[in-house]
C-alpha cells in the first residue's frame, strides 16, 4: 500500500486528547484548540437551535441541537478524510502541496481545515434554523453569515489563525461558503468532503434525524461506505482530485440517495412541519425585522429565545403576530386538503394555482394556505438525460483501474426520482368537522384535474 | 391572489432581470442560457443572491436559477414568449412582476447594476456567454487559489482543457484580453 498515509495532526498541543459522547458515532475526539472553538460563544449557541425547527411537534423526540449534528460532521468528515488518506494519501499529499499555504504540513492542515469547517459550518444559522431563514435572513442566509463570522476578526477569524495556522478562518470560510470559483481546484475534495456527493453533513443529519425522530428512514451502512470511497486525479486534468466509489459500495451509496429521498418524504417535508414552517415565517414577518436587522441581531437569537418570546406574543393579542404565535403554542393547526403528486411541473403549478384560488372564492370564510415544497435527492448525470448542466458524473472504479458511471451500474439509483416538488392546500377547519374539510378536498382535488 | 409560489429575494432579482432585458430593447433574447449567465456575472457584480454557481459542461450553471424561473413561469411573474418553447425560450415579464417587485424594494438599489449587465450581455449569442463565463470562473479560481499574476497563460490553458477543442485558442485568448480590456480582470 504505497499510498497509506495515517491521520496526520498539525503538531504538539493538537493531539486529541478530549473526548464527548455522541448518540450515533459513540466518542467524538478533539484537541485542546478546538475544544476552544467549541467553547466559543457563537458556537455554544447552536446548543440552542434545534436542528428541525418544529419537528418536535410531529415526532417528540425531534428536539436535538445543531452543536450535536455540528460535532457529528467534524467527526464523519474526519472519518472520510482517513480512510481516503489509508488508500491515496500520497497523492492528496502531492496535491495539496500545490497549494502555498498548506505546503509545510499538507495532509494535516488540509485535515484540519476539513474539522474546522465541518465543525462550523452551520454557526450562521438563525432562531429555528431553515424554517424561517427566508423571512430573518431576507438577502442573505446562514452560509453567508457564517462565512462573515470566520473573515470578520473579531468574530471568529482572528481566534482561528491563532489557534491553527495563518489563513485557517480564510480557508475555512472558503471550504463552507466558497462556491467552485473561490476554492483553488486542489482543495475541492475538502469542500466535497463537508458537502458534495457523499458528504459528512448529509451523512450526519440522515442518520442524527432518524435517531431523534424514532424513524428508520434516514439509516444506512455509512461506515462501509466511507471505506469504499476512493480518490483519483479529475478526469479534467485541472489539478483537482475526484471522489469515486470502489465496487463493493454500490449497495451503500444506493441506500444513502434512498435515505434522502424517504426523509424527505417522511420528517423534512412532512405535511405538519411544513404548516408549522409557514406559521414560523408568517410570526416572523408579522413581528418585523428590527430584531433582526444586522447579522449581530441575528446571531443574539437562538430558539430558547425566540420561543419565550412566542410564548409571550400567543398571550398578548393587540400583537400582529399574535395569532401565528397563539396557533404554535397551543398546537392548533390548518388541515391538509390537498396535496398533490410529488414531481409537479410548471403546467400543473399553473393548474393547481387556478383550483386554489377558485376553492377559495367558494369558502371565502374558510383561511386557506398553500405550501410549495422542493429538494434535490441526488445530481447524478443519468443515461437518459438531454441536458448535462449541473449533473454530477460520479464514478465506480473496479480493481482493474477502469471506472464506469456509477448510474449504469445501478438500477436502484436510475429510478429513484432526482428531485421532487410538491404542492399542498391546508385550510382552517375545525378537527371535529370532517365533512367541510371532505367537501372542500373534494372540490380541490376536481378543479386540479387535468 | 396573484403570487402563490414565488416571493423570495432571489425571485425578486430574476424578475428584475427579466424586465430589464425586456427594457434594454436588445437583439439578444433571455433564454434559459442568457439568464443563467447573466445572473452568474449579477453575483460577480455583488448583487447579492442565494445562489451558487458550479461549472458543468456549459461553464458556470445553477440549477436553482432553473427552477425558480419555472416558479417564477407559474406564477405569472415572466412568461416565454418563444414561438418554439421546446427549442428556445425567450422570457419577458407577465402580469404580476409588479406584485413581486412591489413586495421587494431593495432591489431598486441594484436596478443599475442589473440594466448596465444585462445591456453588456445580453446582445451576446449563448457561445459567446459561455465562454465569456467559463473564463471568468476559471480566471476567480486560479486567483483564489493565492500566488501572484499574470494569470492569462493559466487561465485559457485551463480554459482549453476543460473546453478541449469547443472554442478555438485564438477566441479564447482573444476574449480574455477583452475582459483585461473592460478592467474586469486584472494581470497582477
Amino acid at each position: 500500500m504505497t499510498g497509506f498515509r495515517q491521520p496526520t495532526y498539525l503538531g504538539v498541543g493538537h493531539e486529541p486528547k478530549y473526548r464527548i459522547r455522541c448518540p450515533i458515532h459513540g466518542f467524538i475526539r478533539f484537541s485542546d484548540p478546538e475544544r476552544r472553538v467549541i467553547d466559543h460563544r457563537l458556537f455554544r449557541r447552536l446548543r440552542w437551535i434545534r436542528q428541525l425547527a418544529l419537528t418536535e411537534l410531529v415526532y417528540p423526540g425531534a428536539t436535538h441541537t445543531r452543536f450535536e449534528h455540528s460535532l457529528g460532521v467534524m467527526d464523519v468528515a474526519s472519518r472520510i478524510f482517513d480512510s481516503l488518506a489509508r488508500s491515496r494519501g500520497d497523492l492528496m499529499e502531492r496535491t495539496f502541496s500545490t497549494v502555498a499555504e498548506l505546503r509545510d504540513a499538507p495532509l494535516g492542515k488540509a485535515r484540519q481545515l476539513v474539522r474546522l469547517a465541518a465543525l462550523l459550518h452551520d454557526t450562521g444559522h438563525c432562531c429555528f434554523s431553515h424554517a424561517a431563514e427566508a423571512v430573518i435572513h431576507r438577502d442573505s442566509d446562514h452560509e453567508q453569515l457564517t462565512v462573515m463570522a470566520l473573515e470578520t476578526p473579531e468574530l471568529l477569524g482572528a481566534e482561528l489563525d491563532a489557534l491553527f495556522f495563518h489563513g485557517a478562518a480564510e480557508w475555512t470560510a472558503k471550504i463552507i461558503g466558497g462556491s467552485q470559483k473561490e476554492m483553488p481546484p486542489q482543495l475541492q475534495v475538502l469542500k466535497d468532503i463537508v458537502s458534495g456527493q457523499v458528504d459528512a453533513d448529509r451523512t450526519d443529519y440522515l442518520l442524527r434525524d432518524s435517531h431523534h425522530c424514532g424513524v428508520d428512514y434516514g439509516l444506512f451502512d455509512y461506515r462501509r461506505l466511507i471505506e469504499c470511497l476512493a480518490l483519483r486525479e479529475d478526469r479534467e486534468g485541472s489539478g483537482g482530485l475526484e471522489i469515486a466509489i470502489h465496487r463493493d459500495g454500490i449497495n451503500a451509496f444506493e441506500a444513502l440517495i434512498l435515505a434522502r429521498y424517504q426523509m424527505n418524504t417522511q420528517v423534512y417535508y412532512h405535511r405538519l412541519r411544513r404548516i408549522y414552517d409557514l406559521y414560523l415565517r408568517e410570526y416572523f414577518k408579522a413581528r418585523g425585522g428590527a430584531d433582526f436587522d444586522t447579522p449581530e441581531k441575528v446571531l443574539s437569537h437562538n430558539d430558547i429565545t425566540a420561543m419565550a418570546d412566542i410564548i409571550r406574543d400567543a398571550d398578548r393579542p393587540n400583537l400582529p403576530q399574535h395569532y401565528w404565535a397563539k396557533r404554535i403554542r397551543d398546537r392548533v393547526h390548518h388541515r391538509e386538503v390537498f396535496v398533490t403528486d410529488e414531481d409537479v411541473g410548471e403546467v400543473e403549478l399553473k393548474r393547481v394555482k387556478r383550483a386554489f384560488e377558485q376553492v377559495r372564492q367558494e369558502y371565502p370564510n374558510v383561511d386557506m394556505r398553500f405550501d410549495i415544497a422542493d429538494a434535490t435527492t441526488h445530481k447524478l448525470l443519468l443515461p437518459t438525460d438531454k441536458e448535462r448542466a449541473d449533473r454530477v458524473e460520479f464514478y465506480v472504479l473496479d480493481k482493474d483501474g477502469d471506472s464506469t458511471l456509477l448510474v449504469e451500474r445501478s438500477p436502484i439509483l436510475r429510478s429513484i426520482p432526482r428531485w421532487f416538488k410538491i404542492v399542498r392546500f391546508f385550510a382552517d377547519v375545525p378537527t371535529a368537522d370532517s365533512s367541510l374539510r371532505n367537501e372542500i378536498a373534494e372540490k380541490c382535488r376536481r378543479y386540479a384535474k387535468p | 391572489m396573484s403570487l402563490m409560489f414565488s416571493g423570495t429575494w432571489d425571485h425578486a432579482i430574476l424578475a428584475a432581470t427579466v424586465r430589464a432585458a425586456s427594457e434594454a430593447k436588445s437583439t439578444g433574447y433571455l433564454g434559459r442560457t442568457a439568464i443563467q449567465k447573466i445572473v452568474y456575472f449579477l453575483q460577480v457584480a455583488g448583487v447579492p443572491m442565494r445562489y451558487s454557481f458550479d461549472i458543468y459542461h456549459y461553464g458556470p450553471y445553477c440549477d436553482r436559477v432553473s427552477q425558480d424561473v419555472e416558479t417564477l413561469l407559474a406564477d405569472g411573474v415572466i412568461q416565454d414568449s418563444s414561438a418554439k418553447p421546446d427549442k428556445y425560450s425567450n422570457y419577458v415579464p407577465d402580469n404580476a412582476i409588479g406584485d413581486l417587485l412591489g413586495q421587494h424594494q431593495k432591489v431598486e438599489d441594484y436596478e443599475s447594476t442589473i440594466a448596465s449587465v444585462v445591456k453588456s450581455l445580453l446582445p451576446l449569442d449563448p457561445a459567446r456567454l459561455e465562454l465569456f463565463a467559463t473564463l471568468d470562473f476559471l480566471y476567480r479560481q486560479f486567483k483564489a487559489g493565492g500566488g501572484t499574476g499574470p494569470w492569462k497563460e493559466r487561465v485559457v490553458e485551463k480554459f482549453m482543457t476543460v473546453k478541449k477543442d469547443k472554442f478555438p485558442r485564438a477566441t479564447v485568448t482573444e476574449a480574455y484580453d477583452n475582459l483585461v480590456a473592460a478592467k474586469l480582470f486584472s494581470e497582477s
